[in-house]
């Protein structure tokens, strides 16, 4: 059945205390009747990735009982409806159509978490004309949460005209003002239920974008980078634990990454003492969650490990990733016991005393020239081995060049708000273009590797098949490798243009004196 | 795909409007987004469902009707139910007289872009064989004639059946119920066997002579509005049924 969309305006009104009570109403000459009909009360579920990625495109997915949908909440249009089956958590089990081929590219990986579950009761009204026609539909909206017996946290009313009555529509409009109701968007009105409820969506952002002052010192400057990163790292680290996807684990080691490589480029910046500790604690941290990071990135690399396979062989390799499941399943018992030993909590608090105790006041130089020699000479760096890298083709020396372009990246995200936008914006996105080579050679090196030590593990003689898949898939992988180290030059090239360097040169380079 | 259902016949008080209107709110309840158009100027559907007649000035060239007809539409009390209102359609047909170039598709002009909007679509026909006539047997994708059983009206129906191939259209397309049958009278049971008889593909629903379709006048609603357990409501349901299932097979949107 084909359905049709709302296309009509509706308003939406924020009430300020009654209902509007059943009857007459007189606006302007004019007369009309609201006739109350029987209201109903549903459970609606607002649901959003913990990082706000839908509330970011001015959406929500929205379940009631049965059916499921997308607001759009700036356009004030909905998707079609789709019935619920499960419960929705990622994109590829949402139902299939609009809303799924919406979400997929939005959400990749990040599962999806109920953001705000409402109780709403609604009571519809009729708003009829001198005729007994129905010229608008009112539906007063009184909104709880569902978890707690509270007083309401919002009552609205949603004010549709019928088609061909927009008139006598805007006319009831002016009377609901008139009567105190306050206008406001979808979004606005999305934002305030989220407030209501304790949700901030713009809390959450995975690479924190300080505004730094140049003048800051850089002592001063460094903490206050890290901190923004222990603040991702502590956001994240309760819901590893809880394995809603692999995303809390990702964030929480990049920041953890970051603060390293920020300790070990800044290293006569803060005192050497604790910071040598704080970088092998951090590292150790890190490590614990190695395997389980790993075994993340092979368990979703499944549908395309999947498509390099014939078709004899998919049973065979669904034996893998049997196994890689189970070992995954110890990984993160490992890692969770690790990550909230007492040892963890302890580098934790250290580290964290550290960064909110102030500096004392040393001899230091303010941030912009130190961010600007450190992010020149890296670059300065990065050409040099590259253009060697054309000339040989050595893959350990890519490997090497990998790290180079890491750690300038982290420069160039950390201090992008001391530098134009946009030009931030195109030199960050020709440096991605660079890692991205650069990191699938290595992934696929890293692949086939594991791929040839966890075919020693597999138990003989039941996996000799699996044995067989994982030989041909370590061939494909191979390949791949090779005609990813063939596309090195074009991704190097782009990256080390005269314009380029020019660039670089203006923003970066500090006159000696 | 969208189905444009013209409820003709060029007799009058033979129960179009009350089908169109019944059938239109029943397409609407089962979920398709429904426009009933009121071609007749009279605006006995319009007057069921409280729209006004209102004259919308500016249809007076082709660009200008499709935009005053969007205009025009009116939604109805019910779900996924709009009414275009008699005015202003019968104002955009009288224009096919103009329509030197193609007389005979001006209606089918008017509701292509309609179509992308509403899976159903109804005409509430005028007792016309003009041509008003020759638009709608354009334009409709099938129509439904209501048939009082009796000798005269029998006659007619040969002679409307006779015209409509006559020029060229598929013959196919016409689904034909008997309407206002009155059981008591022994006249109308003799012709609806016979009838039955002649033309097989008649609809086996009847729609009988009840005073509760007369209450609609009063009541200005559908009667599965107002009655809903009523056998007029139940000779209506069954119906929609029977013609979705005979005409509509394939086209259901």
């Amino acid at each position: 059945m084909r359905i049709l969309r709302g296309k009509m305006k509706q308003w939406l009104y924020r009430l300020s205390d009654n209902l509007p009570a059943p009857g007459q109403i007189e606006v302007a000459s004019e007369s009309f009747t609201l006739l109350p009909e029987t209201g109903q009360q549903s459970h609606d579920i607002y649901y959003d990735s913990f990082d706000w990625r839908l509330y970011q495109q001015s959406l929500a997915l929205v379940s009631n009982k049965r059916t499921i949908y997308l607001a759009d909440l700036a356009a004030a249009e909905d998707s079609p409806k789709a019935p619920l089956r499960q419960r929705p958590t990622f994109a590829w089990n949402l139902p299939e159509g609009e809303i799924r081929e919406r979400l997929t590219p939005l959400l990749d990986v990040r599962a999806l978490l109920p953001q705000a579950e409402l109780t709403i009761y609604r009571t519809p009204y009729r708003v009829l004309n001198e005729d007994e026609k129905t010229v608008a539909r009112l539906v007063v909206e009184t909104i709880r949460p569902s978890t707690a017996d509270t007083l309401p946290l919002t009552t609205c009313a949603r004010l549709q005209p019928l088609r061909g009555y927009e008139a006598e529509t805007e006319r009831v409009a002016g009377w609901l003002v008139m009567q105190g109701a306050t206008a406001v968007t979808p979004l606005e009105w999305y934002k305030g239920i989220l407030t209501a409820v304790g949700k901030d969506p713009g809390e959450y952002i995975a690479k924190p974008r300080l505004a730094l002052d140049p003048a800051t010192l850089a002592p001063i400057a460094l903490k206050q980078l890290l901190r923004a990163e222990l603040e991702i790292i502590q956001t994240n680290l309760p819901y590893i634990s809880q394995d809603i996807d692999t995303e809390f684990l990702h964030d929480f080691r990049v920041a953890l990454r970051r603060s390293r490589s920020a300790l070990s480029q800044f290293k006569d910046v803060l005192p050497a003492e604790p910071v040598a500790r704080f970088r092998a604690d951090l590292k150790m941290v890190a490590q614990w969650t190695n395997d389980l990071r790993d075994l993340d990135v092979y368990l979703l690399a499944e549908p395309g490990y999947r498509a390099m396979l014939p078709d004899f062989m998919q049973a065979d390799m669904a034996l893998l990733f049997t196994y890689l499941r189970q070992k995954r399943k110890k990984a993160l018992r490992t890692a969770v016991s690790a990550l909230h030993s007492a040892t963890c909590q302890q580098i934790m608090a250290d580290w964290a005393a550290f960064l909110y105790t102030t500096t004392p006041a040393a001899p230091a130089n303010p941030i912009l020239p130190l961010a600007q020699r450190r992010i020149y000479k890296r670059y300065r760096r990065i050409i040099k081995q590259g253009q060697k890298i054309l000339l040989s083709g050595n893959e350990p020396e890519m490997h090497a060049l990998r790290i180079e372009c890491k750690k300038l990246r982290y420069l160039l995200e950390f201090f992008a708000t001391l530098f134009p936008p946009e030009e931030m914006t195109l030199l960050i996105g020709q440096l991605k273009t660079l890692q991205s080579n650069l990191g699938d050679i290595n992934d696929l090196h890293v692949q086939e590797a594991y791929l040839l030590r966890l075919a020693a593990e597999l138990p003989l003689p039941q996996s000799r098949a699996t044995l067989l898949a994982v030989g041909a898939l370590v061939a494909h992988l191979h390949q791949q490798r090779a005609q990813a180290r063939d596309k090195f030059s074009d991704a190097f090239t782009q990256f080390a243009t005269p314009e380029n360097r020019r660039l670089f040169k203006k923003l970066f380079k500090v006159e000696s004196t | 795909m969208t189905a444009v259902i013209a409820i003709y016949s060029h007799k009058g008080g033979v129960g179009k409007t009350t089908t169109a209107v019944n059938l239109a709110y029943l397409a609407a309840q089962d979920g398709y987004p429904t426009l009933l158009c009121d071609l007749d100027p009279q605006g006995a559907s319009s007057f069921y469902f409280r729209i006004k007649p209102k004259v919308v000035k500016e249809a007076r060239s082709l660009g200008t009707a499709h935009d005053a007809i969007a205009r025009s539409i009116k939604g109805s009390d019910y779900e996924h139910l709009d009414v275009l209102p008699a005015d202003i359609s019968y104002r955009s047909l009288e224009l096919a007289f103009s329509d030197k170039k193609r007389p005979t598709k001006r209606l089918s002009r008017i509701l292509d872009p309609l179509r992308k909007e509403y899976a159903t679509i109804f005409l509430d026909c005028p007792p016309t064989l003009n041509l008003l006539a020759e638009n709608i047997f354009t334009a409709a994708d099938r129509l439904l004639i209501p048939l009082i059983p009796t000798t005269l009206a029998v006659n007619a129906y040969a002679q409307m059946l006779a015209f409509f191939k006559k020029r060229g259209h598929d013959a196919n397309n016409i689904y034909t119920f008997l309407s206002m049958v009155d059981a008591r009278r022994k006249l109308h049971r003799e012709v609806a066997t016979a009838v039955y008889q002649q033309y097989p593909h008649i609809l086996h629903t009847p729609i009988p002579t009840l005073s509760q379709i007369e209450q609609m006048g009063l009541h200005r609603q559908p009667l599965p509005a107002f009655a809903p357990r009523s056998p007029a409501t139940q000779a209506y349901q069954a119906l929609w049924v029977e013609f979705q299932e005979k005409a509509l097979r394939g086209r259901k949107p």
